[in-house]
């Protein structure tokens, strides 16, 4: 169940209430000049601090420009620092997610509590 | 030849020529013509990404507020000769020292380490907040990783910058 939304023209995070958990899942596109007034503290506050983990589940997020990459990165480095556990799941399908989470993933590779998975990727072995 | 020959050419001038709303529109109309040239998904999709970041980095910083001769200029089209995809950027203001000097180190990174170390290195320095107060500019990075474009930069003190992104079509 969805408890809170946040919407921004053609951009809506979704924020869900999953036992101590949190989870935020991003869809649509976001081309603005600006970062989404308002996002940065939807996302980063004293609930998401509080949480047990935090998954922000960006697969359906379809475009950005790099503006919003920016702020992606800021977001994501920032979290890993608040927060006891993040789980970032995206799809490789989308050219700007492969991209952005396998250069993120290196770079944020000391960070213990932030953990990727690629929706798209394909176990080992499976057919 | 396999793709028939269509451009277009956009020019921005102000006050208007500022107005962000521009970009979404560049971006459809760019979209439109890929579409019109029969070129395939993929490049439906690096058309996008470098349309938008060229488009953007024009009116961030290369349009000016008043009256008079167009500022900037955004062109796109197929080059038969050669098969190639080509999409310019030209600013007819004079950029200041920081701004080119900052599009200078962009483009030697993109050449000392490729597209996709550049871009990683950079992605790193942002997350680790090492960007010295410098402009992202990751716009540029991603137009050569996700488009596969081929970048130059030219910079001339009577003409400004232009920034020019080509993209090999295969038949």
């Amino acid at each position: 169940m969805t408890d809170d939304v946040f919407e921004c023209d053609s951009l809506k995070v979704e924020r869900e209430r999953e036992g101590t958990a949190l989870r935020y899942t991003w869809r649509g596109v976001c081309d603005r000049r600006d970062a989404p007034p308002g996002l940065s503290e939807f996302i980063l506050n004293e609930e998401s601090q509080a949480a047990s983990k935090l998954r922000l589940d960006f697969t359906e997020l379809n475009f950005v420009n790099s503006r919003m990459l920016v702020f992606l990165i800021r977001t994501i480095k920032s979290v890993s620092e608040a927060s006891p556990s993040v789980h970032i799941t995206y799809t490789s399908k989308v050219l700007f997610q492969s991209n952005l989470f396998a250069a993120l993933e290196g770079a944020l590779a000391h960070s213990q509590s932030l953990t990727f998975e690629d929706r798209n990727s394909v176990a080992p072995g499976a057919a | 030849m396999p793709y028939a020959h269509l451009a277009m050419s956009f020019e921005l001038r102000g006050p208007r020529g500022r107005d962000w709303s521009h970009v979404a529109k560049l971006r459809g109309a760019a979209d439109f013509l890929a579409r019109s040239l029969e070129l395939p998904a993929v490049v439906l999709t690096a058309v996008a990404v470098a349309v938008e970041e060229l488009a953007e980095n024009l009116i961030k910083y290369h349009c000016w507020e008043g009256q008079g001769e167009p500022c900037a200029r955004l062109t796109m089209g197929v080059v038969q000769e050669r098969a190639e995809l080509v999409i310019s950027s030209q600013s007819q203001l004079q950029p200041d020292r920081e701004h080119l000097d900052q599009l200078k180190r962009v483009f030697s990174s993109i050449e000392v380490h490729g597209p996709r170390e550049a871009y990683t290195r950079r992605v790193s320095e942002l997350a680790a907040g090492e960007d010295g107060g410098q402009l992202a500019q990751l716009g540029l990075y991603r137009i050569a990783v996700e488009g596969g474009f081929a970048l130059t930069l030219h910079h001339a003190d009577d003409a400004g910058i232009t920034i020019t992104a080509t993209l090999p079509l295969s038949s």
